[in-house]
């Protein structure tokens, strides 16, 4: 023992300098947050409930191409598609079973439209698995609920990822021309 | 085989002489990328993406189209080629749309695979694309042009692989692309070889449009369940259900290569017509009923038939579509539980005949087709078989052969695919390939140019020698309208030719050959010395070879087909038909349909309601062939696994358990109880097969038609398997359907013109047993006095006309045509 | 083998003169005298529209009586062949690969063949001309009636 920690143990200097940090914070405010009266702002990319984007004519932005179902580590999205009246790809069912989901966002990462996003809703708990079981309407519906108008628009600027026009597909794509982001 | 030896990325590999550099290459495990390259075609050297670097060569070599040397060092990944490999794939990707996430390819599409790995993330050129309408229009194949790289191995694998060149390169430069001739709807025999090829997503199959991506679906290796090539069909399975069918490089027999049945007549398991419950007949209808009761019933009912007429007095049919197991215990079942050896199939009209020609002539009980045989002749010589249609994959080694420069000689009075593929058609009246054949035997012995050594010593010698005396060429030529030069020349190729192959298929529905003309044929192979080996008749179902040999026939005193179905008196009592459908597939419906009537007891084991089904007293589903497990025999003799990839639907269960869960009702217990247990008894019966000596014998074999056309009935009606079809079975096909979903009547235009028929108008054919009505096709591939019926189609009712042949005379079918 | 052995003579080695004996038949490649082609010769008619489109001596559209198919390569040009494609142009009131109202002239701008020693030099019907001038065009011309 050297004579430094000698005068430490013999003066009680540790304990001093903790209460002193007990008496500091006696007379500062709580940081606590009186949840779930007081709610957080959510950072941006924060990875919440899943919602599928609605594009501004109210239809489905998703073509179904099934890169954040290949993508997905915990594999809870399975995509069904089937042939339109006019020859066109139509997403039958997008589900996500979000009790399997672990919120890594690489669906989102993944997805070449911007067609899937993670909001900021993460209260969702419930009794029974069904409610958690996501289908295409679910999703359709927590884009409208959660993300409706700005937060929406805005969502891709605050998330990084690589966009479908990040790698300049020329203007007369033929095939997805119509598809294109709206 | 003289190997070469040399480097390739610094390992020492060795291949045959004569070899690519990229066969060389992925023959020892190194890919080397390749858009334009396929083993089944010649090099073609257009894509450019096999460029490799070859020491002391200057500049990039092709490795496709660059033979390997002694000593030759080559790198296949190096910076310069990758660099041109990004060049190559930038210009690709000029006026390739990036629709990958609509695209079904995606996943499994060269280029997208390459573009990952070799490609640019910009490019430095700009070109407008292409902004093709997609083509949808004709059955089962869909084109994108806009994706299309211009590899041409659609075009090469259609042209010059699978002998139809139904499309090309049309137009020039950019505006180049793939398509028939004049933009019209693609109508050719979809086989979907094309499809497999295209190695990005131009073209599609139709059916799998938008249904999944690659990475949802297991694929499963499965045996196609249509003819008796025993193909291996890669079963794209999702969620239980098997969504689409494709062929794939180096597995099964066939090596990837599939017909259209193949690749898309799996969902014939999932038409609407399948059983899902037993069913009982109560007060005249069939109701539903458990699995208990069911077999209660039938154990009863059969039980007191026994008792009181004898077990002679029950009969069974087989099935050539269910496995080896399946075939086994119901004859175990039968012969065991019941105690009748009245078991028979519909085989019986087909390849019954062949093997009783096998029998006769060489003394063999088992004589599978080589799968190579055609590659290994030089002389060909096919009697009144379509075989690229009845065998399409085993047809596809004909169109091989004689590209490769045998001599490909057809006997056919259709202008088939394979006679469009001959070097040489003898154009004769249908049905008389027997006489044609008698007549060349009759010139070869008379020029002496048998083997005389060889051919005296058999069997018989004398007894052929005097039958053939009337078949002089005058007289041949008279009967089947060939020159008498022609079959002089003929007779004399052949007989001189090193080395020969005759091939016949011997399908039930067929009507213009018969045992005479297999007998003939194997008279002509003996009379010239060769092996039996040269006779090849295909068997014609996936399991047909299989079924006959786990002893699906009467072995000693028990009734054969005919006796049971068209005997004029009732001594039948009972009969259980499994996986068979008697009204529409055999001949003659209303003498079938009349003695079906008269039965005490009708069961029927199937997996769909048949027309059969629906008279029945008992019905029991059974499972499909990717239902259940078991083995399957080809053509060839192989004998491979068939797996349960599916769910079983309703309460089906496999026709092997039936029979387990029936002889237990009846109080006798079979012993056997699972596939594994069956199977061992299985191989142990065909572990015999083959083994006896030969015995050669000649049999004389006559030319006589039973029936002849008269000035009532003019025309002769020959019926006819068509390449998208296979039995009755492939007609639930829904994919199959959308190419060919009904009967027609194929007939010249000159009986067109005689009998006032427009084309596709509806005529009505009539023969002295009933009348049809049919939609009349004007072809130029039909003879004159002759029209074709395929026999698929259970509406079609074209067994109405139709009669089983008795002896060895042809059953061809008098008919009078009428406009309707 | 890298060369597929073939034992049957092709049959696409006649198609080239089959569709010029066409043309010269029916005047230019319609879909009739293609499709008469690919059954004389037994060819399936997506070969045989195939090789039609991909040379450009097979003619895609109805010609006039007189096909004047002038050089527009790069020595030609030099020459002034550029001027004399405008001046027919202008004088028959057609463009490039189009046939006057009453059928008699086609113009066609050729690639080179093979003149550029005496260039400029245009082909009309089968009769070749060559160190054409501005002068001499429409006198050669006046001899098609």
């Amino acid at each position: 023992m050297t004579f430094n920690e000698l005068t430490k143990r013999i003066f009680m200097t540790e304990i001093l300098k903790g209460m002193a940090l007990t008496l500091k914070t006696m007379f500062t405010k709580p940081v606590t947050r009186q949840y779930p009266e007081e709610k957080r702002e959510a950072l941006p990319g924060f990875r919440g409930l899943h919602a599928l984007v609605r594009k501004s004519d109210s239809s489905l932005r998703c073509v179904g191409c099934g890169l954040c179902a290949a993508i997905c580590p915990s594999r809870c999205i399975s995509i069904y598609t089937s042939e339109g009246v006019d020859h066109t790809k139509v997403v039958d069912r997008y589900e996500v079973e979000v009790l399997k989901c672990l919120f890594c966002g690489f669906c989102v990462e993944a997805c070449p439209f911007g067609a899937v996003v993670l909001t900021e809703h993460f209260e969702y708990s419930d009794y029974s698995r069904e409610a958690l079981f996501m289908t295409k309407e679910k999703l359709l519906n927590n884009w409208d609920k959660f993300m409706a108008g700005k937060k929406g628009e805005q969502y891709f600027e605050k998330y990084w990822r690589p966009l479908a026009e990040d790698f300049g597909t020329p203007e007369n794509q033929p095939v997805l021309k119509n598809r294109r982001a709206d | 085989m003289n190997l070469v030896e040399l480097t390739i990325n610094g390992k020492t590999v060795k291949a045959a002489k004569g070899a690519t550099i990229l066969q060389a290459a992925l023959k020892n495990g190194i890919y080397i990328p390749n858009l334009c390259y396929d083993r089944r075609l010649s090099p073609y050297g257009g894509c450019r993406m096999c460029v490799v670097e070859v020491e002391g060569q200057k500049g990039l070599s092709a490795a496709c189209s660059t033979q390997i040397r002694e000593g030759m060092v080559v790198f296949t990944e190096t910076p310069v080629v990758a660099k041109s490999r990004k060049a190559v794939l930038e210009l690709l990707l000029l006026h390739h749309p990036l629709d990958c996430p609509v695209c079904d390819k995606a996943g499994e599409c060269k280029l997208q695979d390459m573009a990952y790995k070799y490609g640019s993330t910009s490019n430095r050129f700009s070109a407008s694309r292409k902004d093709e309408p997609e083509r949808l229009d004709s059955p089962v194949v869909e084109r994108n042009p806009n994706r299309c790289i211009l590899c041409g191995l659609c075009v090469r694998i259609c042209q010059d692989h699978q002998g139809v060149g139904a499309i090309n390169f049309i137009g020039r430069g950019f505006k180049t692309k793939i398509s028939p001739a004049f933009e019209e709807t693609l109508d050719c025999e979809f086989c979907g070889q094309c499809i497999d090829v295209c190695p990005v997503g131009a073209l599609g199959s139709k059916t799998y449009r938008f249904m999944s991506r690659v990475w949802y679906m297991n694929e499963e290796e499965m045996i196609c369940p249509y003819c008796g090539c025993g193909c291996t069909t890669n079963l794209s399975v999702r969620q239980g259900k098997i969504i689409r069918g494709r062929g794939k490089e180096g597995v099964g027999i066939n090596d990837g290569d599939l017909c259209g049945k193949g690749r898309y007549g799996f969902d014939y398991i999932y038409a609407e017509n399948r059983l899902k419950t037993p069913m009982i007949r109560k007060e005249g209808n069939l109701v539903r009923a458990s699995w208990d009761e069911a077999l209660k019933y039938v154990a009863e009912r059969m039980g007191s038939i026994i008792e009181k007429h004898g077990p002679a007095s029950v009969g069974a049919i087989g099935s050539q579509r269910c496995s080896i197991e399946d075939n086994f215990m119901l004859q175990k079942f039968m012969r065991e539980a019941v105690g009748t050896d009245n078991i028979d199939s519909a085989a019986r009209f087909g390849y019954a005949k062949a093997h009783k020609a096998m029998e006769k002539s060489f003394g063999s009980d088992f004589m599978p087709i080589g799968w190579e045989a055609p590659l290994n002749a030089k002389f060909l010589l096919v009697i009144e078989s379509d075989i690229t249609s009845a065998m399409p994959v085993w047809g596809l080694n004909f169109i091989l052969a004689r590209n490769n420069g045998a001599h490909l000689a057809v006997a056919d009075s259709k202008e088939t695919k394979l006679v469009r593929n001959s070097s040489q058609w003898i154009r004769l009246v249908p049905g008389t390939g027997v006489a044609l054949l008698n007549g060349m035997m009759k010139v070869i012995i008379d020029e002496g140019l048998y083997d005389k050594e060889k051919a005296q010593g058999i069997q018989n010698f004398s007894a052929l020698e005097s039958s053939l005396k009337d078949y002089t060429p005058a007289a041949v030529s008279a009967i089947t309208g060939v020159s008498e030069d022609e079959i002089r020349n003929l007779a004399r190729e052949y007989s001189s030719a090193k080395s020969r192959l005759v091939a016949m298929t011997s399908g039930a529905s067929e009507n213009i050959k018969s045992l005479n003309t297999m007998l003939a044929g194997a008279n002509l192979v003996m009379l010239l010395g060769d092996s039996p080996d040269t006779l090849q008749i295909p068997a014609e179902f996936s399991n047909t070879l299989g079924m006959w040999s786990a002893g699906v026939r009467p072995a000693e005193q028990g009734k054969e087909m005919q006796e049971m179905l068209y005997a004029k008196d009732a001594s039948l009592k009972a009969l259980y038909i499994m996986g068979e459908n008697p009204i529409v597939t055999f001949h003659d419906v209303a003498a079938v349909e009349n003695t079906l009537k008269g039965m005490e007891l009708l069961v029927v084991q199937d997996i769909f309601l048949t027309d059969t089904a629906k008279m029945a007293d008992v019905v029991l589903p059974a499972c499909s062939w990717a239902e259940k497990d078991g083995t399957f025999m080809s053509a060839a003799g192989a004998v491979q696994k068939i797996r349960k990839i599916v769910k079983e639907t309703g309460e089906a269960i496999p026709d092997w358990e039936i029979f387990v869960r029936l002889s237990k009702a009846m109080g006798k217990d079979l012993g056997l109880n699972s596939v594994a247990e069956i199977s061992a008894q299985v191989s142990e019966k065909l572990s015999t097969l083959g083994k006896n000596d030969l015995k050669l014998s000649f049999n004389p074999a006559a030319y006589e038609l039973i029936e002849n056309s008269s000035s009532e009935f003019p025309m002769l009606l020959v019926t006819a398997n068509i390449l998208q079809h296979s039995g009755a079975l492939s007609s639930l096909s829904r994919n199959l359907d959308s190419v060919v979903s009904d009967a027609y009547l194929e007939l010249s235009p000159a009986d067109a013109e005689k009998y006032k028929i427009i084309n596709e108008s509806y005529v009505k054919v009539i023969s002295k047993r009933g009348e049809i009505l049919l939609k009349a096709i004007i072809s130029n591939e039909v003879p004159e006095k002759t029209v074709f019926v395929p026999i698929h189609f259970a509406h079609a009712k074209v067994n109405t006309l139709t009669y089983p042949a008795v002896n060895g005379g042809i059953p061809l079918v008098p008919v009078r045509i009428e406009p309707a | 083998m890298i060369v597929k052995q073939r034992a049957y003579e092709a049959k696409e080695a006649l198609l080239m003169p089959a569709l010029y004996a066409a043309q010269r038949e029916h005047g230019w490649m319609s879909p009739e005298a293609m499709k008469s082609v690919a059954r004389a010769l037994d060819l399936p008619p997506a070969t045989v529209k195939g090789f039609a489109t991909f040379y450009d001596m097979f003619r895609k559209k109805p010609v006039g009586k007189h096909v004047i198919q002038l050089c527009t390569n790069v020595t030609c040009i030099l020459s002034g062949s550029e001027d004399l494609l405008s001046m027919l142009s202008d004088k028959f009131g057609i463009a490039p690969n189009e046939t006057t109202t009453d059928g008699r002239f086609s113009l066609v701008a050729m690639e080179c063949i093979g003149a550029c020693g005496t260039a400029p030099a245009m082909i009309v019907n089968t009769d070749f001309y060559e160190n054409l001038t501005k002068e001499s065009i429409f006198s050669i011309l006046e001899n098609y009636k």
